[in-house]
């Protein structure tokens, strides 16, 4: 029997070895992702005095908009770990503008703005450059400067993200790309122990792409992470929240097509693409030639998007406006086929008029924009959000009555300038309107939203 | 695993229990064995060089996991005191984890290796009744057999990544102790370092094109077996 003992146990621990293989090297044994919000990398970028924030004011001569700085601002970056639309690991990269200095207003717990920032086509776009990026002066002048820690995620696809396209104008992605931004700033700067830390106050801004992004993290927000954020405010500005009712518009024979449109249908019909698969078989089946051999990884890229006119992978058109027809981006068959598409199916999915905000809108834009046309997407969302049991708000830099005499008076006379500095005329008109949306409006509408934000604050919102 | 391991210990404790006498194996006999192997990896490497994504000190590293996996072998005694000895396994499988910068992206990619590597080795006199130790100098080559990246490392890389590692051949060296139950059964373990050197190439997809980032790993293995051997 003693000798049959062992005899047993080495059969037992043989059968026993033959089933431990190694580990497997299929996906299925693979560790579970770093979860979202991880902070892979976060670091101090570099510092702004409170005179070169007021040097830089004055020299674009919007001082009397943003006031005097308050605050230094300490830029931080942080790279971190979030989701792509089909829930697989993605990377980003934010901003953290952090206010610094010894007056009160810098100084301890400051309300965080989370800040959704405008198209662009340029893949190194991002919003720690605050010496070059003018999107990210603004906000740090507006924001940062004035006491807010500002979080400006760079969106999935730009700066260091490895994520080869971005998803454009998709409202859960982007939701969920600045919950991650948010969760990984607020790790970050936790470990780091800096002195200037993170209230529970959360407001939400963005303009153009950056306002639907804001109204969607809101909507995202309050539906799923009500637990984990409370949202203060939102103040999404000049964004497009009615995506199906624009597209409408732009696509139909008898609309309008918008400046911007030869840059932004790439980017959507990307997206799209990407995140549902069912917008086209082929390229071929949207784009004209010869733009379809290259339209759909055309962007983020650090090309100049002058020379990809020069390289024939865009209209020569400099309005952004030659969509259709001959020379133009976009098939006829898409512009015939559009009313039944899964195009217009995505736009649909992705419009924001169907929900019910739990804490205040305050929105703004300027009623003449070209590129995001105010009616149909401001005017529409301040219809269908309002009377839902929190103040929904639409300023409007055109009306008077709306946003009041002294910034519509300034909003006007800095068009007026516009148009002067061109020649006044037909050339004047034309410089307003180029300057309409990306120049003339951003800083007017930040005041307006900022001034709401310290009302709502103030109250104790 | 651990079950595994408590099964292999009970054996060595009824081995030891045994009342039996046993000499070493004979000049000209043959053992297979077959048991349990861990890899245990300190890897070493630089960071990551090339690319379009630059990153600050200490730079976007990678660290290669540890493994257990099953070994088996054949020892041919050709002298009194001397052996020869082909150390062989089913390829264990590492994670390959971000390091470095990279730190806290967890698991990156997937390697596969297989490492036949062959010894002789010199036997000495029982050092306790029935256990004989022994050291062996040998020859290793690792094959790196299949290798993936992760959706992780595919998400820090920029796009779709494929992973290159070049085989390496280099010195092996191994103590370790036979514990003879009977003249056919034995218990063997070992603890054995070897020299295994590869230069990674990760050739990422991007909509520029590939994008290549290399190292050079120095995997500095040892491996500790605890295994059951049939002489014949």
């Amino acid at each position: 029997m003693n000798r049959h003992f062992p005899l047993a146990g080495l059969a037992l621990a043989a059968s026993v070895l033959l089933s431990a293989c190694g580990g497997g090297s299929g996906a299925d044994s693979d560790d579970q992702p770093a979860a979202r919000g991880t902070v892979v990398l976060g670091q101090l970028g570099g510092q702004a005095t409170i005179e070169q924030i007021n040097a830089g004011t004055a020299a674009k001569g919007i001082q009397s908009l943003t006031g005097a700085a308050k605050c230094g601002v300490d830029v931080h970056y942080v790279y971190y770990m979030t989701r792509d639309p089909g829930g697989n690991p993605a990377t980003a990269s934010t901003a953290v503008l952090l206010p610094s200095g010894t007056d009160a207003s810098c100084t301890g717990s400051r309300p965080v703005l989370l800040y959704a920032h405008g198209t662009t086509t340029t893949k190194s776009y991002n919003m720690a450059q605050v010496t070059t990026n003018t999107e990210a002066s603004l906000v740090m002048a507006f924001y940062a400067a004035q006491g807010f820690i500002v979080v400006a995620p760079n969106y999935m696809g730009y700066d260091r993200s490895g994520l080869n396209y971005t998803p454009y104008l998709n409202a859960e992605s982007s939701a969920v790309d600045m919950i991650d931004g948010l969760r990984a700033a607020k790790n970050y700067l936790t470990s780091a122990g800096t002195a200037t830390q993170p209230s529970k106050k959360l407001l939400l801004a963005g303009y153009s792409q950056g306002g639907h992004v804001a109204m969607a993290t809101q909507k995202v927000m309050e539906r799923d992470y009500a637990s984990e954020f409370t949202v203060s405010a939102s103040g999404p500005m000049s964004g497009p929240y009615n995506l199906v009712g624009f597209g409408d518009t732009i696509v139909s024979p008898q609309g309008k097509v918008n400046a911007g449109a030869t840059l932004f249908l790439p980017l959507m019909l990307t997206s799209y693409q990407k995140a549902y698969g069912n917008i086209y078989a082929a390229p071929t089946d949207v784009y004209q030639s010869p733009y379809a051999a290259t339209a759909e990884t055309l962007f983020p890229t650090d090309t100049p998007v002058a020379d990809l006119i020069a390289a024939g992978k865009l209209p020569n058109d400099t309005t952004f406006t030659k969509l259709f027809g001959t020379g133009g981006l976009l098939t006829d068959s898409f512009r015939s086929g559009y009313a039944t598409s899964n195009y217009r199916k995505a736009l649909q999915t992705n419009t924001l008029l169907d929900w019910t905000p739990k804490h205040p809108i305050a929105m703004c834009g300027g009623a003449n924009d070209p590129t995001v046309f105010y009616a149909i997407n401001t005017t529409a969302a301040k219809t269908a959000l309002s009377g839902k049991g929190v103040p929904v708000t639409a300023y409007n830099l055109e009306d008077a009555t709306s946003v009041g005499p002294t910034v519509n008076g300034a909003f006007l006379q800095a068009q007026a300038g516009t148009s002067a500095a061109a020649g006044g005329g037909t050339a004047g008109a034309a410089a307003v309107q180029g300057a309409y949306h990306g120049t003339l409006v951003p800083p007017f509408c930040n005041v307006v939203v900022r001034s709401y934000f310290q009302q709502v604050l103030a109250a104790g919102g | 695993m651990k079950k595994n391991i408590s099964i292999l210990a009970g054996a060595a404790l009824l081995a030891l229990s045994s009342l039996a006498s046993a000499q070493d194996a004979q000049v000209g006999s043959s053992t297979v064995y077959l048991g349990l192997a861990h890899i245990d990896v300190n890897s070493k490497a630089a960071a990551l060089s090339g690319g379009s994504k630059q990153f600050p000190e200490p730079g976007a590293k990678v660290r290669v996991g540890d493994q257990t996996t099953t070994g088996f072998g054949y020892v041919y005694r050709f002298a009194e005191q001397w052996s020869g000895e082909l150390v062989l396994g089913l390829p264990p499988s590492h994670k390959v984890y971000g390091s470095g910068v990279l730190q806290n992206v967890g698991q990156i990619a997937t390697v596969r290796q297989m490492p036949p590597t062959v010894f002789v080795n010199y036997h000495f006199g029982p050092l306790l009744p029935k256990l004989y130790p022994f050291v062996g100098l040998g020859l290793n080559y690792t094959y790196f057999e299949k290798t993936r990246s992760t959706p992780s490392g595919d998400a820090v890389s920029g796009g779709p990544t494929k992973i290159y590692l070049s085989n390496s051949w280099g010195a092996a060296a191994h103590v370790g102790f036979t514990l003879r139950y009977n003249e056919r059964w034995s218990l063997v373990g070992t603890a054995a370092y070897a020299d295994v050197k590869s230069n990674l190439r990760a050739v990422t997809t991007t909509n520029n094109g590939e994008e290549t980032l290399r190292t050079r790993i120095n995997f500095r293995p040892m491996v500790y077996s605890l295994s059951l051997g049939y002489s014949f």
